[in-house]
């Protein structure tokens, strides 16, 4: 045998060495499921997260929540709570026997130390108790707020994935430091749920333990590991191999048919709608040509050929799991007339712009858009820009494009929760600085309405007076599309709770 | 009369030191002037006015430029890059957390380089007949390295299972270690089966990021040993009757490692952009991702800090690289 094969010989030996089965079966009561972007904190006061939301209800619990699949506030830390007759107190009255994670129990007063933190203006969550002007814990479990003025949407505010999670006092004065525990609180918790978070190892994995001494229902799974996968389509083989137990999003929707039989896809509508911002400060300013740019854009002529039946056209400016409307938006439909305008105006290109973060969704909605404007013979390209570049949007409209996609969600299931944030003059994605007196008037008024059926014709007057201004185009409710192992049941997702399952029913059959 | 060697080491190191306040310059004023507002970035974009005032005020964007930039050399002169914006901890703290996995892995990947290289270029002069190896690898090593990447994720783990896809090292083996390289870790530690299972996590990782470098160096050398073998000292060692192995270790390969030397600086720099992408398909939680994810959220005290280490440790390769040509060929110590 030559030198030459005895080391080709040697570099096989050593591959075949190096070489493993298959990595044994996961344990029966661990869930395995990946993160493709890191958690920023588990702070609840302080972060935005979008990864992480399932992990942080887990970890701790508000005084209200959602129930599963609906957008009903239930009780959580609060057994039952009453609200004044001026609309501007909430008495809560809270579970007897809850315990915090470092031992001690849940009081009214640590609820309000909690929420005096909370309402901190340098967090970045304060706004959600913007309108609160005191607390008081007259008794062991009753915690009352009094607000500033009447607000209908509070009570979502705090059933909110993003709304106050009680931290306990171990974290609050034990770890405050000198930014109100919130170094320590980025990499530890001390909440009051099921799970201890009991492994935090940035861009790498979260380790959530079940917590033993927990007051409420025990949880299937004794341990949550969650690891850091940036690459969906490795994600996708993970889930596939079985390393992975559930995929919370990014599965492409055209891969959802074919599934291998020991999986299993569920769709569900949460509060991020599919619409289109129009900027009317560049190419669109005639609105004539807004009006053809309409016409062009009505998803009953695109939406059918996509997203494999997990998206269904928008009724109205609110997500469908927010407010199903009655009498869906009517898209004007002369295609003929929508040709001639363009036509008489000469030529028109289009830039459909979008945030990089949503990228996969958004650039398939963009690349339909570009074929349906050249329906009526206007030509468009797609840019993605990073998404925390968004609200500078408003900065130079002039340059920014003409057409925006976004599927952004609101703080709660509360349609005024997506005025505040997108519709009101000076709106924080209100990308175009769109205004409009009258609608700022009508937003004001329905915050005001606390019976639901009448708040939501309030809302959706509102919805219709902006599409009637061609500012904010409707577009699809797209479904939020979970992969997950054959064996597991009880997922208990909510519209409110985007990319996520509640680790405290899922389980095995 | 050639200079003194300590005058050599401070010239290098005061131009090290400008290159870096000038590259620090420009990526900080790229940072800058694009969109974006890192404040809101940090807090989100439904975040009070005040909650946003103080976080710009935090992170000094009412302060002029050059201002801002002058604080920032004075807080890096004493070691401290800031603290980031995404991930709340200070810059240095996170660089440490996540650069061991980079070392790890482009140590991995330069060594696996290098060896392969070797072997590309002295297979077909030693062994004509094996040239089709040589052939294989510069195939694979062609395609964009995130290819390469899933193709062999695909092949070794997902299909065979004979590698792990992702990952530093498999949880349940993991052991703390003094220097986070779990390799080494293992080894010193005595904890033999984390060393394997971080080699067997290193394997995939490391070879994605070693190709590129191996065809590059092993052509390179190809080259190099093809005209030094035409030499005529090559001639008279081959009349004295040398093996040819003899001959290419002792006259050729010396004499032919300056340009590889050259080409291996080139491709240590040309391994931070590969690094982030490799990185990101295989979780492995280094630099590279830190980057990406510092980058997508405008997280400017992150970025200039990697950005740092990057050029640091390019500087100081370049510098090694210099001093090794000039070790080989003397001539080169006198310019």
């Amino acid at each position: 045998m030559s030198a030459m094969a005895k080391t080709i010989g040697l570099i096989l030996l050593m591959v075949m060495a190096l070489a493993t089965p298959a990595a044994p079966a996961p344990p029966q009561r661990v869930l395995k499921v990946a993160y493709a972007d890191d958690v920023v904190s588990f702070d609840p006061d302080n972060a935005f997260l979008l990864y992480g939301l399932e992990a942080l209800r887990v970890m701790y619990q508000g005084l209200v929540q959602y129930e599963p699949g609906t957008t009903r506030v239930t009780g959580w830390l609060a057994q039952s709570w009453s609200v004044s007759p001026d609309a501007r107190t909430y008495t809560f009255r809270l579970h007897d026997g809850a315990r915090f994670h470092d031992g001690s129990p849940v009081t009214a007063a640590a609820v309000m130390a909690y929420f005096q933190r909370r309402a901190t203006p340098t967090l970045a969550l304060s706004y959600f108790l913007d309108n609160v002007a005191s607390m008081s814990a007259p008794d062991r479990l009753t915690f009352v707020i009094r607000l500033r003025s009447p607000q209908s949407t509070f009570l979502d505010r705090l059933a909110s994935p993003w709304g106050p999670k009680v931290i306990g006092p171990g974290a609050l004065v034990g770890h405050a430091g000198g930014d109100l525990g919130g170094s320590w609180l980025n990499e530890h918790e001390d909440g009051c749920g099921p799970y201890r978070l009991t492994e935090f190892s940035r861009g790498y994995r979260y380790v959530l333990t079940r917590d033993p001494d927990y007051w409420g229902p025990r949880p299937y799974f004794d341990r949550i590991e969650i690891d850091i996968v940036p690459s969906i389509s490795q994600q996708m083989l993970m889930v596939r191999r079985g390393d992975l137990d559930v995929m919370m999003n990014g599965y492409p929707f055209d891969q959802l048919a074919h599934l291998p039989p020991d999986l299993r896809a569920t769709g569900f509508d949460d509060l991020g709608e599919e619409m289109a911002l129009v900027n009317p400060w560049h190419s669109l300013k005639d609105r004539k040509l807004r009006w053809a740019v309409l016409t062009a854009l009505n998803p009953a002529g695109w939406l059918a050929d996509d997203f494999d039946g997990y998206a269904t056209q928008a009724r109205s400016l609110y997500p469908k799991a927010m407010i199903d409307a009655p009498r869906p938006v009517v898209f004007p439909g002369d295609l003929a007339a929508a040709r001639r305008i363009v036509a008489a105006h000469g030529p028109v290109h289009l830039q459909i712009g979008y945030g990089a973060e949503e990228g996969a969704t958004q650039q398939r909605t963009a690349e339909l858009l570009v074929s349906a404007l050249a329906r009526i013979g206007i030509s468009a390209t797609v840019m993605s820009m990073p998404t925390d570049q968004e609200p500078g949007l408003r900065d130079f409209p002039q340059r920014a494009p003409d057409l925006w996609l976004a599927r952004n969600y609101p703080d709660a299931a509360h349609p005024g929760t997506q005025a505040d944030v997108f519709f009101e003059t000076g709106a924080p994605l209100n990308l175009f600085n769109y205004s409009n007196p009258s609608v700022d008037r009508l937003i004001g008024a329905a915050g005001q309405i606390t019976d639901r059926a009448a708040r939501d014709r309030a809302y959706l007057a509102i919805s219709d007076a902006l599409f009637a201004d061609i500012a904010f185009i409707p577009l699809a409710d797209i479904k939020d599309v979970i992969v997950y192992r054959a064996d597991l049941t009880d997922l208990g997702t909510r519209p409110a709770l985007p990319w996520g399952v509640d680790y405290a029913t899922i389980r095995r059959r | 009369m050639s200079p003194s060697w300590p005058l050599i080491a401070l010239k290098r190191l005061a131009n090290l030191v400008l290159v870096l306040v000038a590259m620090t310059f420009v990526i900080f004023v790229l940072q800058q002037v694009a969109p974006g507002d890192p404040a809101r970035a940090a807090l989100g974009f439904t975040a009070s006015k005040a909650s946003i005032d103080a976080e710009r005020k935090a992170l000094e964007l009412d302060q002029p430029l050059l201002v801002r930039f002058g604080h920032y050399l004075l807080r890096l002169a004493n070691g401290d890059l800031g603290v980031s914006a995404h991930t709340h901890n200070p810059v240095a703290a996170d660089i440490a957390h996540f650069a061991p996995a980079s070392v790890e892995l482009m140590g991995a990947a330069l060594a696996l380089g290098v060896c392969l290289g070797v072997a590309v270029a002295l297979i077909p002069i030693l062994y004509p007949r094996f040239r089709f190896l040589r052939w294989i690898l510069i195939a694979v090593a062609s395609a964009p390295i995130f290819l390469t990447a899933l193709l062999l994720s695909l092949v070794f783990w997902y299909w065979l299972g004979w590698l792990p896809g992702g990952g530093r090292v498999t949880p349940d083996v993991y052991q703390p270690g003094p220097t986070h390289l779990m390799v080494l870790d293992g080894l010193l530690t005595g904890h033999l089966g984390l060393s394997w299972n971080a080699l067997q996590h290193l394997a995939l990782p490391a070879l994605t990021l070693a190709l590129p470098v191996a065809v590059s160096i092993g052509r390179t050398l190809e080259s190099s040993l093809t005209v030094v073998l035409r030499q005529g000292y090559i001639r008279t060692a081959r009349a004295k009757g040398l093996p040819d192995a003899v001959i290419l270790r002792r006259h050729a390969l010396r004499n032919a490692a300056g340009a590889p030397l050259s080409m291996f600086g080139l491709q240590f720099a040309l391994m931070f952009t590969n690094l982030l992408i490799v990185e990101l398909i295989f979780s492995w939680p280094g630099l590279g991702y830190y980057l990406v994810q510092s980058f997508a959220a405008s997280d400017l005290p992150a970025v200039l800090g990697v950005a740092l280490v990057f050029a640091v440790a390019y500087l100081l390769l370049t510098s090694l690289i210099e001093a090794a040509q000039g070790w080989l060929d003397p001539r080169l110590r006198r310019r």
